[in-house]
């Protein structure tokens, strides 16, 4: 940037020097824009980028005189800005229009107020209705035009009064998407070549690729308050490519740019209400999309690119920042450098249940001061129900007109962590009372949750063994399974047992496998019955394959197994597989066939009996000499696709098929 | 008369947001009770006998007759424009005048405006001849029941005009006649027009009232449509009662084919919402008209070279002197400001004293007496309602959820409506008055034909509204008929039969003042209430009473819209609107 000069002064179309807006609301002062520089210069094309709330249409409306600022000076080609600038217009994003006017009227009347005398009103207003491609719409009322072709006649508008510099507010972002990409490129067809007398142009967006799509140069804002975090010129040749790689790295750049990146938590976290220091807002997001956030993100290998990641969402930036925001804020989510990164924290929230993520998040939403002080106040009320409106007193002492905004967020938070609760009808908050949880218990569960990727074994242990009853098992239940079973690992044998028994079969066979030998008859013994079993018929699935006895071809079960064991034999087996196993062929000892077991019969038969007992009870086999019609209603009534044939001795001498018996 | 669309027909009193009570609110009173005290002041002076005019009950008179009534209610309906207009503008855009003049808004449009009606009658007779005083007490009642809710509509309409439209007009550099000829007048047209209608059918009951009240030795009765049908049931004359019933429909039927409708089809382009309607409202006389090639003329030879010139000229008169879209918002009073508020308030101070003076000669059995009196008005108030509702849910369910016969009934029902109750009272009490309880029996009917109405359309309105979705879910879930009216007839009708029994209430109480006490067949009926004291404190020249009873039950009304109905409207805002 030059620094300025005499003659630069003349130079601009436009300057801006220290202005700020404030507006006071009771005693606090609320700071809209802080201190903003900027020059616009003729022939430029600039865009005025940021999230929503960082001002930047105030920032519009200030220079098109609409609004006053508080201080510093507009310069418009050097002269103080007083009232509307005549030189101006705006593009509205909802177009503004008057609907009881008709298109050439809507036209024509921005000349009319000027003066412009009727003939000639008509004449540049259908000459300006040609140029924006509306001809043949002149008589039409706004209302029978699609959005497209409504903006256009808010251009028309705007350009004919001959403005210098055009100022567009989101004038693409009501629009359908294929409209807005036409009204795009036309826009830019009428600037590049010169088609009409304005001499610069200034739009506001928060779209990114739009900005770099049609700007020369992007300023990009901040809020709280709104101020400009840096320019970003756009070197690009016209007409621009969305694919071209050096369009993708400059939106890259940008998003970077406007994400910002995640802030010491001292800072970032702020005092409570009524305290001295800001007190840091809640961002508008609402935590189940966090939840989904941190799943995709987790999904995509725990980093990703922000602007890749808002396209596979189809969400605006307005959309995404504030959940971004929001996981950063809760210690779930950094970012660095225009990427997205996920914290153990975030890591294990993302990968826990339901139950574990209301634990997780209402520790770590308790940390945010407004909450905290919140869920304060209730408790050192004796009903744990305070009104809303003292609360909404206070914050509005710090957040001014957006109180409101705030805590119904502090509230939607504070519902979703199950912390408080808001009874509408009588305009209170109070504690959820389900026999009054102390939060401390809360915070330390999810320390330990937040902690655990980096504790040694054994100060994981020490850690877990400091939870209460509830909370433990909760935190047991929801670790994956691989930190479960490292966790048994370095348990007590005594402690080991008791948690065992509320592992699935698989989880507990691993934690055997892993125990010493002289340990694991007694783990196993520790287990529930059933489980117990079904883990026995696991190890007996994994002693034959380590014996290379499993048959490709059929699965054979003892008749000395019971059915859990022969169910959770052949689960397992179906998983090798990949397929689910319809026979099992029971041998005995000498690898005799003794009988054929068909898995649906195996999932309906009673819990605890001998496989033996089954057998002679519901074995399906054929005999040599078999009748036809006969075999044929036993394929109906027990839905098998295949029966073998044996002989005396139970011998398979073959196969019959459902298609050979019906043919 | 008014179709039920829903969002319209569903009156609003659009209650300020202000909770409560405020220092306002004692000034208004104060006011109030000051400025009755300077009518009954004047009143003293009024001659003892006032003779009415001459009723002609032949059929040709009619048409006069309906010319004069036709006339005072257009007089009082522009009058009520203008200051709409007025009121509602200086309101918006100042935000000084705003803090004053919303919450009088509020506290005048709940006044019961009949109760007025003895004492602005008696002060003008004082002043003026007595054919003036009564023609202007007419216009001032008719006015007054008019105005508010107009004002209220021109205001929120122009206060809540979408903020980009607002800036285009400041950035396309509007005066001040532009910006309302373009942008406000048309913002507001529509809800305008709807008030209009609302507030001329309510002036047809009140023009009625005052053409045929007369009051023992007093007759301020005007010759009209009103008095002809007061005459004609006093004479026990039905034919005339007939004819007289008749061109009274045909009135109301030809305003509304050839005023309203065509004014509502005409405002449809004034819709700020961008969506086509699927139904836009028609009117054959609109389509007749503007097919017309004189019209066609008129507008291109005379009206828009004039419309040009209206716009050029105040263009120049505007001395191009750009407004700033933010209204510089002076909160400092202009010393004269200060000196006007000063005296005003020293005025008030001053009336409200001599008020009280006045009210202190009454005789302690006199405020047991008015007690009484409020509590049985008040309860004939209640059975009124009590009835009107019984009826009005059922049937404006039943109608409202079933199209094809809300398509037939609803013409039949609007002119059934239309007919204002007190035109139809004298023949009421033809047919009661020889009843034992009669003219109690009367005044009940009374109160309820003048204000079932307003619940049965809001009550249509609302059953029609109900989301066609949670119809079905409620038909899933298999619900028995009590449950279904539990949980979602009732409680989706709830704001409509508000709204609707906060306006019903109050023409209830207005009722009471004719309805109480009468003259009929040359001789005096009367019953226990608040409407009979007041007109037996006017006949009896007992000043003191009547300032002590219009008073009582104008601050009785304001204290039940206050305590009792304004809580429900903010529950029904609140917990029950269809959102």
């Amino acid at each position: 940037m030059r620094t300025p000069t005499a003659l630069d002064q003349t130079d601009n179309l436009l300057e801006l020097r220290h202005v700020t807006k404030a507006y006071r609301l009771e005693a606090k002062r609320f700071v809209a824009l802080k201190d903003i520089d900027l020059r616009i210069k003729p022939g430029e094309f600039v865009g005025l980028l940021g999230p929503s709330g960082c001002g930047k249409s105030t920032l519009l409306r200030i220079i098109a005189g609409l609004n006053a600022a508080t201080s510093g000076a507009v310069l418009y080609h050097g002269q103080p800005l007083q009232g509307v600038n005549p030189h101006t217009t705006i593009v509205f994003q909802t177009f503004a229009l008057y609907p009881w006017l008709t298109v050439q009227e809507n036209v024509e009347i921005a000349l009319k107020a000027r003066g412009v005398p009727p003939t000639e009103r008509r004449e540049r207003a259908l000459k300006l209705i040609d140029i924006v491609g509306l001809d043949g719409f002149e008589s039409a009322y706004p209302r029978e035009l699609s959005g497209g072709m409504r903006q256009k006649v808010g251009f028309a508008r705007a350009m004919a009064v001959e403005p210098e510099l055009l100022c567009l507010d989101e004038p693409f972002s009501a629009l359908d998407v294929l409209s807005a990409e036409a009204l795009r490129g036309e826009l830019m067809e009428l600037w590049l070549k010169r088609k009409v007398p304005t001499k610069a142009i200034l739009m506001v967006t928060h779209n990114i690729e739009e900005a770099v799509l049609m700007a020369d140069r992007i300023v990009i804002m901040g809020k709280d308050p709104g101020h400009i975090i840096t320019e970003i010129a756009v070197k690009l040749s016209h007409p621009r490519q969305r694919k071209d790689a050096a369009f993708q790295a400059l939106v890259d750049r940008v998003y970077a740019a406007v994400a910002g990146r995640s802030k010491p938590k001292d800072e970032a976290m702020g005092t409570q209400p009524g305290q001295p220091g800001e007190t840091r807002a809640l961002p508008n997001a609402q935590l189940s999309a966090l939840a989904g956030l941190l799943e995709k993100v987790v999904e995509e290998g725990g980093r990703v690119d922000l602007y890749r990641i808002s396209g596979d969402l189809v969400l605006e930036l307005d959309d995404l920042l504030p959940i971004v925001e929001a996981g950063d804020l809760l210690g779930l989510l950094s970012i660095h450098e225009g990427d997205l990164l996920v914290t153990a924290l975030g890591r294990a929230y993302a990968e826990a249940t339901i139950l574990g993520r209301k634990t997780i998040i209402a520790g770590r939403v308790l940390r945010l001061p407004i909450i905290a002080w919140i869920y304060e106040t209730l408790q050192q009320d004796d009903d744990h129900r305070v009104t809303w409106d003292h609360f909404h007193e206070k914050l509005e002492a710090e957040f001014g007109e957006k109180a409101d905004a705030q805590l119904d967020r502090a509230i939607s938070w504070g519902r979703h962590a199950e912390l408080f609760a808001y009874d509408d009808a009588a305009g209170a908050l109070y504690l959820e009372s389900d026999g009054g949880k102390p939060p401390e218990k809360n915070v330390a569960l999810a320390e330990l949750y937040e902690a655990w990727p980096i504790l040694s074994a054994q100060e994981r242990a020490e850690g877990f063994a400091l939870l209460q009853e509830e909370d433990a098992e909760n935190f047991f239940l929801h670790l994956n399974a691989g930190d479960r079973a490292r966790l048994l690992g370095v348990l007590p044998i005594v402690e080991r047992r008791r948690w065992m028994r509320l592992l699935a079969p698989e989880e507990a066979l691993d934690v055997i496998e892993q125990a010493p030998e002289e340990e694991r008859p007694g783990l196993l013994s520790s287990l529930d019955d059933k489980i117990r079993r079904e883990v026995k018929g696991l190890m007996r699935y994994a002693e034959e394959r380590s014996r290379g006895q499993i048959n490709p071809r059929y699965v054979r079960l003892r008749p000395e197994w019971t059915v859990d064991e022969a169910v959770s034999f052949l689960r397992r087996d179906a998983r090798d597989r990949s397929q689910t196993t319809y026979y099992a062929y029971v041998v005995d000892s000498e690898e005799r066939l003794l009988g054929i077991l068909a898995f649906r019969n195996l999932l309906v038969a009673p819990g605890d009996k001998p496989i033996r007992e089954i057998m002679q009870a519901g074995v399906i086999t054929a005999r040599e000499r078999f009748d036809r019609t006969a075999l044929g209603e036993l394929f109906t009534r027990y839905n098998l696709q295949m029966i073998p044939i044996v002989d005396a001795e139970n011998r398979i001498k073959g196969v019959v098929t459902r298609e050979e018996i019906q043919s | 008369m008014t179709p039920p669309q829903p969002q319209q027909s569903r009156f609003s009193p659009a209650f300020p947001e202000r909770p409560g009570w405020t220092l306002g609110d004692g000034v208004l009173i104060l006011g109030i009770a000051a400025l009755l005290y300077a009518g009954t002041r004047l009143a003293f002076r009024v001659p003892a006998v006032i003779a009415g005019p001459d009723i002609a009950l032949s059929p040709w008179a009619l048409p006069w007759y309906a010319v004069l009534s036709v006339g005072r209610m257009a007089a009082a309906y522009f009058l009520s424009l203008l200051f709409s207009l007025f009121y509602g503008y200086a309101a918006a855009r100042n935000r000084i005048a705003r803090t004053a003049l919303m919450p009088l808004l509020d506290v005048l449009q709940s006044v019961p405006i009949f109760a007025f009606l003895p004492v602005v009658l008696l002060s003008l007779s004082a002043i003026l001849p007595e054919t003036v005083a009564t023609e202007i007490a007419a216009i001032v009642l008719i006015f007054t029941s008019q105005a508010w809710n107009m004002t209220f509509s021109f205001y929120q309409s122009i206060t809540t005009i979408p903020s980009e439209m607002r800036e285009a007009a400041a950035v396309f550099r509007f005066d001040a006649w532009q910006r309302f000829k373009i942008v406000e007048l048309p913002c507001a047209a529509i809800g305008l027009l709807w008030n209009s209608m609302m507030s001329w059918s309510g002036g047809w009951f009140f023009l009625m009232a005052a053409e045929m009240f007369n009051v023992g030795s007093r007759d301020f009765r005007l010759p009209g449509l009103g008095s002809y049908l007061q005459t004609a049931a006093n004479e026990g004359n039905l034919r005339a009662v007939f004819f007289g019933l008749a061109t009274l429909v045909l009135v109301i039927v030809l305003l509304d084919q050839f005023v309203w409708r065509p004014l509502i089809a005409w405002t449809d382009r004034f819709k700020v919402e961008m969506v086509t309607g699927n139904e836009a409202p028609r009117s054959w006389f609109l389509d007749l008209i503007s097919r017309a090639r004189l019209i066609e003329r008129f507008g291109v030879r005379i009206w828009r070279p004039f419309s040009e010139w209206l716009d050029g000229a105040l263009q120049r008169r505007a001395g191009r002197v750009m407004p700033s879209p933010e209204a510089p918002a002076d909160m400092r009073l202009s010393r004269s400001a200060i000196g006007t508020l000063t005296v005003l308030s020293l005025v008030l101070l001053y009336g409200g004293y001599r008020a009280a003076t006045l009210l202190v000669t009454l005789p302690p059995s006199a405020w047991t007496e008015l007690a009484k009196a409020i509590g049985a008005t008040f309860l004939r108030v209640s059975v009124a309602l009590g009835i009107a509702l019984i009826w009005t849910i059922p049937v404006g369910v039943f109608i409202g959820t079933n199209r094809r016969l809300a398509a037939l009934l609803q013409p039949i029902v609007q002119v059934v409506a239309s007919i204002p109750a007190t035109a139809v009272f004298p023949v009421v009490l033809l047919a009661l008055l020889r009843l034992p309880a009669g003219l109690n029996l009367a005044a009940v009917l009374l109160m309820l034909m003048g204000t079932q109405w307003y619940l049965l359309f809001n009550v249509i309105a609302g059953a029609a509204a109900i989301p066609q979705d949670l119809v079905y879910t409620t038909d899933l879930l298999r619900l028995s008929r009590i449950d279904r009216w539990r949980a979602l007839i009732l409680p989706a009708l709830f704001p409509y039969i508000i709204t609707g029994a906060i306006t019903a209430g109050g023409g209830a109480w207005n009722a009471s003042i004719v309805a109480e006490r009468v003259e009929f067949g040359g001789e005096t009926h009367s019953t226990v209430g608040v409407g009979a004291l007041i007109a037996q404190a006017t006949d009896a020249g007992d000043y003191p009473l009547l300032l002590a009873a219009t008073l009582a039950l104008v601050i009785t009304v304001v204290l039940i819209n206050r305590t009792f109905w304004r809580r429900l409207y903010r529950l029904a805002e609140e917990r029950y609107r269809m959102e």
